[in-house]
C-alpha cells in the first residue's frame, strides 16, 4: 500500500472535527425562517388579511 | 486579539428577546390593523339562508362598506359623518332588532317619512308601484292578510331614523313585514361586492359570481 495514503494517528479526530465546525456553522430551518423580517411582514400581511376576510353569517 | 473577536461575536448576536418582541409586536400590529378596519372601513360576511336570493345565494361572501353611512363608534349609538344616506334599492347588513347578536342582509324599501303598503304581493311606496327588478316570487300563492303578512301588509309610515327591509326573495323572508322598522343606529353598511361564492350542493365554485357588484 502507497505509504501516502496512511492515515495519521489523528485522522478521525480532526475529520469530527471539520464535522463538527461544520455543523456549529449551520443555521436551522426554524432560526432562518425567525430572522427573516420579510417572512415576519408576510405572516402579518396574511394574518391582518385573515382578519378581515374571516366572514361572518348574516340572514 | 481573541478578546477582540470575542467582542465582535457578542456585538452581532442578536438577543433572543428581541426577536420575541418584534414578532409580538407584529401579530399586535396586524390584530389592531384588523380591528380598525373591520370596524370602519370593510367587513365580509357569508350567506347561509335565501332571503336575498336571487341576488345572493346561499354560500356567497361579499364585503360591506362600513363608512359610507358613516362610521359606528363602538358600543355607544354615535356615527362619525357619512359620505351619504342610505337610499331606496341600497342591500343593506343592519343589526336583527330582536336579537342585536345577529346581522341580517335586506334591501331598503322604505326610507323615514314613506309610506309603505304590500298588496297581493306588489310593493307600493306613497301610493306608487315600487318595481324591484331583483325580486323574485318562487310561491304563485297569494295569502290573505287575516294568515299572514307576506303577500298584504300596511299601509305603514316609516319613522324617523329608521328603515324598512324587505328580502329580494319576497315568500321566503323575514323582513320588516314581520318584526318592524330597523333603527338608524343599528345598521352597519353597504354590501357592495360578492368576494366568494361556493356551492355547497354541488361541491364548486360559483366562478360566475365572483367578483360581481351587488345592486
Amino acid at each position: 500500500m502507497n505509504e501516502k495514503y496512511k492515515p495519521s494517528l489523528d485522522f478521525v479526530s480532526k475529520v469530527m472535527e471539520q464535522v463538527h465546525a461544520y455543523e456549529a456553522s449551520r443555521t436551522s430551518f426554524v432560526e432562518w425562517f425567525i430572522s427573516h423580517p420579510s417572512i415576519r411582514y408576510a405572516l402579518a400581511g396574511g394574518g391582518t388579511l385573515f382578519g378581515i376576510f374571516k366572514a361572518v353569517p348574516v340572514f | 486579539m481573541e478578546n477582540t473577536v470575542d467582542t465582535l461575536v457578542k456585538r452581532t448576536e442578536v438577543p433572543a428577546k428581541s426577536k420575541i418582541r418584534e414578532y409580538v409586536e407584529s401579530i399586535l400590529w396586524a390584530v389592531v390593523l384588523a380591528l380598525i378596519i373591520r370596524t370602519c372601513v370593510i367587513q365580509s360576511f357569508k350567506i347561509p339562508s335565501g332571503s336575498m336570493e336571487d341576488t345572493l345565494v346561499i354560500g356567497d361572501c361579499l364585503l360591506v362598506n362600513k363608512f359610507i353611512y358613516g362610521i359606528k363608534v363602538p358600543f355607544t349609538d354615535l356615527r362619525l359623518p357619512s359620505l351619504r344616506d342610505p337610499k331606496r334599492g341600497d342591500v343593506i347588513v343592519f343589526k336583527y332588532p330582536k336579537d342585536r347578536s345577529k346581522d341580517f342582509i335586506k334591501r331598503l324599501i322604505g326610507v323615514p317619512g314613506d309610506e309603505i303598503q304590500v298588496r297581493d304581493k306588489r310593493v307600493y311606496v306613497n301610493g306608487t308601484l315600487f318595481q324591484n327588478p331583483h325580486e323574485v316570487h318562487k310561491d304563485p300563492q297569494i295569502l290573505p292578510r287575516e294568515s299572514t303578512q307576506r303577500d298584504n301588509f300596511g299601509p305603514v309610515r316609516v319613522p324617523a331614523n329608521a328603515y324598512f327591509m324587505m328580502g329580494d326573495n319576497r315568500d321566503n323572508s323575514l323582513d320588516s313585514r314581520f318584526w318592524g322598522f330597523v333603527s338608524n343606529a343599528d345598521v352597519v353598511g353597504l354590501a357592495f361586492i360578492k368576494y366568494w361564492s361556493w356551492d355547497q350542493e354541488r361541491w364548486r365554485v360559483r366562478w360566475q359570481r365572483i367578483g360581481k357588484l351587488i345592486d
